[in-house]
């Protein structure tokens, strides 16, 4: 999590910085202040569609709070506007800021780029307390999510095939914004119109209990069907309950899907050799079940007891879990081959990287997450959350992106990029083969941990 | 059916377990008592294979349990929360019990019918998940999900702790009425709720066996005098 915010936060500062001269070099007709408009309201529309999944109002501290002599209209209200400083709202600002001062304040002067950066961040509250309301809705009728989303990419594709021109009017109004100021005054009200919406309705809810209703709505989804197809089906239909509804573990999982979106951006770009490629395809055909592997015990840890003292034998466990994990893996994988369309070098990149991945990284991070002692809490909170990690398991990640990278260089060095890929997606192969080897070593370490891993999770 | 030999535990210098000798046999209803400290989850734990004993082994039916794991056929336990999955509800819970356990769903709901009246209504059908149900209820989730294996040994660690004095007797009530070739080995500082359900009491203290009663008329009294004249020291 840590890297992505990092890695976004890195992007979007030098985005703003050189906006102008990025501009410059591309060799775009367009007015470069037009685009940067529309550029802003296509991450509005993109924002809001994100937040309704991530965003969560802290019902924790609602209820923590609750209990205290404070009439419940101030805890609303100061949840609410506690809201406003989630990284959802502060992370854009790393490119507003700069591009408003680079970009804009030479063009309209010092009120001008204030106010602007002023709106900008007043149509983020906007969607902080839209996303909070449609959520809303969606949290009593799932589907209404694939609604706002197929709305929010019609308005995308209507405007940028100029069907309609609201880019346009969208700048337009902000153009108007930075020559005569006042317009900026109506945002605050609208912000307040939909604050004090959402602020209605909270405060109509008698009390927050743990009531699912109200909860996100991919934790009511119960995955009954996976459970009646076999031990693995079991297994299988409880990993993805685990999944979704601790909100740690849903947080990260989304995230690390929505990365395989990433290639969009990285693939259209041709200045990357085969080698940083090939860690991409790691990366990608893998981050999601790699993360999950490596706490894989941890995050069980509070049911571990059951799980030792149930009569299933730990092999068919262990099996099961390594199925699902070579399912995740197919479930990124396959789609980052699509990138064939952008560079037909891909899918055999991937396809190397996605046999390494499920041959060799998925059965070793399956054992060294039996290293990892503590449990992790895992209905906390989704980013910025250390609890439970220690550097070792930094270590095992980087250990299982960069040996595949360092078994490639070789041949690649010395001109042979083709057969190094072979020989990484042979080893991987070989792995996947040797599956009932790698599954018999994971149970013997298994039973030797398991006293340990008992006594680590009782005790934190 | 469960024989205990030469079972021996220690953390740093404290002695946990120390069972040089014990045999349970088939349908024993068996009440372990003790301080805190006395060593009855430890003892408990050992016979799970949750902990490793330093040495010694914990026998049921053939098997040593840390040889196999058949033995685990034959056993169901309730210690505490970490033998609930809490982001499932209850009645997902008793589902994948039942699966694991390969329980149909008719024969489960027939199994957690006479529960009915312990669960007051707070567990079946309850849109909740278990980690947002009260302390006693997460307990009684626990216990119903123990018995749903109707196995030939149940373990439950204080299983009255947590529970309201009506879900008390009702548990008292439950314990007693399960098949009479059960073995129920259940550890209480409950001396009331534990001399009414076993016929057995073993009294820990310091990891060791000091005691070893088949319950009368007169356990209660036995029980609460020893307890007090522990408590009774000079030194107060």
């Amino acid at each position: 999590m840590i890297f992505f915010i990092l890695y976004f936060g890195a992007i979007f500062l030098s985005m703003g910085l050189f906006y102008s001269e990025i501009m410059e070099e591309s060799d775009v007709e367009e007015n470069p202040i037009f685009l940067l408009h529309r550029y802003i309201l296509y991450y509005l529309l993109a924002d809001i569609v994100m937040r309704v999944i991530f965003q969560e109002v802290s019902e924790v501290k609602f209820r923590q709070m609750a209990l205290l002599p404070i009439p419940k209209h101030k805890i609303i209200t100061y949840i609410l506007g506690g809201s406003v400083f989630s990284l959802f709202n502060l992370l854009p600002l790393v490119f507003i800021i700069p591009v408003a001062i680079r970009t804009l304040m030479p063009i309209y002067g010092e009120l001008a780029a204030i106010l602007w950066i002023i709106a900008i961040f007043l149509f983020l509250v906007f969607n902080n307390y839209l996303a909070l309301q449609l959520k809303h809705f969606v949290s009593d009728k799932p589907y209404l999510y694939f609604v706002f989303a197929a709305i929010a990419g019609l308005i995308y594709f209507a405007d940028s095939s100029g069907w309609v021109q609201l880019s346009s009017g969208f700048h337009a109004a902000m153009e108007d914004l930075l020559t005569l100021y006042w317009p900026v005054l109506i945002l605050p009200i609208i912000v307040y119109s939909i604050f004090i919406l959402v602020y209605k309705r909270m405060l109509g809810q008698a009390y927050i209990s743990g009531n699912l209703k109200k909860s996100n709505f991919l934790e009511r989804l119960d995955f009954s069907s996976l459970g009646e197809r076999g031990f693995d089906g079991i297994v299988f239909q409880k990993n993805m309950q685990l999944i979704m509804r601790n909100k740690r573990l849903r947080t990260q999982m989304i995230f690390s899907m929505l990365f395989v979106l990433y290639g969009l951006f990285l693939y259209s770009n041709d200045r990357y050799g085969p080698t940083f490629l090939l860690f991409w395809g790691l990366y990608m055909t893998g981050i999601v079940v790699l993360s999950f592997a490596q706490y894989i015990w941890s995050y069980q840890g509070a049911y571990f007891e059951l799980l030792v003292s149930l009569p299933m034998r730990i092999k068919d466990y262990v099996r099961a879990q390594y199925n699902f994990l070579i399912l995740g893996c197919l479930l990124t994988g396959i789609p980052s081959m699509l990138y064939y369309f952008m560079n037909p070098d891909i899918p055999f990149i991937n396809l190397a990287a996605l046999l390494f991945n499920v041959g060799v990284n998925v059965p070793a991070l399956l054992a060294a997450s039996m290293y990892n002692k503590r449990k992790l809490e895992t209905n906390t909170a989704g980013t910025f959350n250390m609890q439970g990690i220690s550097g070792l398991q930094f270590v095992f990640i980087f250990a299982v992106l960069l040996i595949p990278i360092f078994i490639y260089l070789p041949f690649s060095l010395t001109g042979y990029p083709t057969l190094g890929l072979y020989v990484v997606g042979g080893i991987g192969l070989i792995g996947l083969l040797a599956r009932p080897l790698w599954i018999n070593g994971i149970v013997a370490l298994f039973h030797e941990k398991k006293y340990g891993l008992t006594e680590g999770y009782r005790s934190n | 059916m469960i024989e205990i030999n030469d079972l021996f535990k220690k953390y740093g210098n404290t002695v946990a377990t120390d069972v040089p000798q014990l045999s349970i046999s088939s349908g024993e209803r068996i009440g372990l008592v003790g301080n805190n400290g006395a060593g009855k989850t430890t003892l408990i734990s050992l016979m799970l294979d949750l902990i490793k004993a330093d040495r010694g082994s914990v026998r049921i039916f053939d098997d040593v349990i840390t040889e196999n794991e058949n033995w685990k056929n034959h056993i169901s336990a309730f210690l505490d929360e970490t033998f609930v999955i809490d982001y499932l509800t209850a009645d997902e819970y008793f589902k994948f019990i039942a699966r694991v356990r390969e329980i149909p769903y008719e024969e489960m709901d027939q199994r957690l019918r006479p529960l009915d009246q312990f669960f007051n209504d707070q567990i079946r059908g309850q849109k909740k998940y278990i980690r947002d149900l009260s302390k006693g209820n997460k307990k009684k989730v626990g216990i119903a999900g123990a018995l749903l294996a109707n196995p030939k040994i149940l373990y439950l660690d204080e299983p009255f702790a947590n529970l309201d004095p009506s879900s008390q007797y009702i548990l008292q009530k439950i314990i007693a009425s399960q098949p009479a070739d059960m073995t129920i080995f259940v550890s209480s500082h409950d001396l009331t709720h534990i001399s009414e359900v076993c016929k057995r009491i073993v009294i820990l203290e310091n990891g060791a066996i000091v005691k070893d009663l088949e319950t009368s008329a007169n356990t209660l009294l036995e029980l609460k005098s020893y307890f007090t004249a522990k408590s009774d020291v000079n030194e107060i």
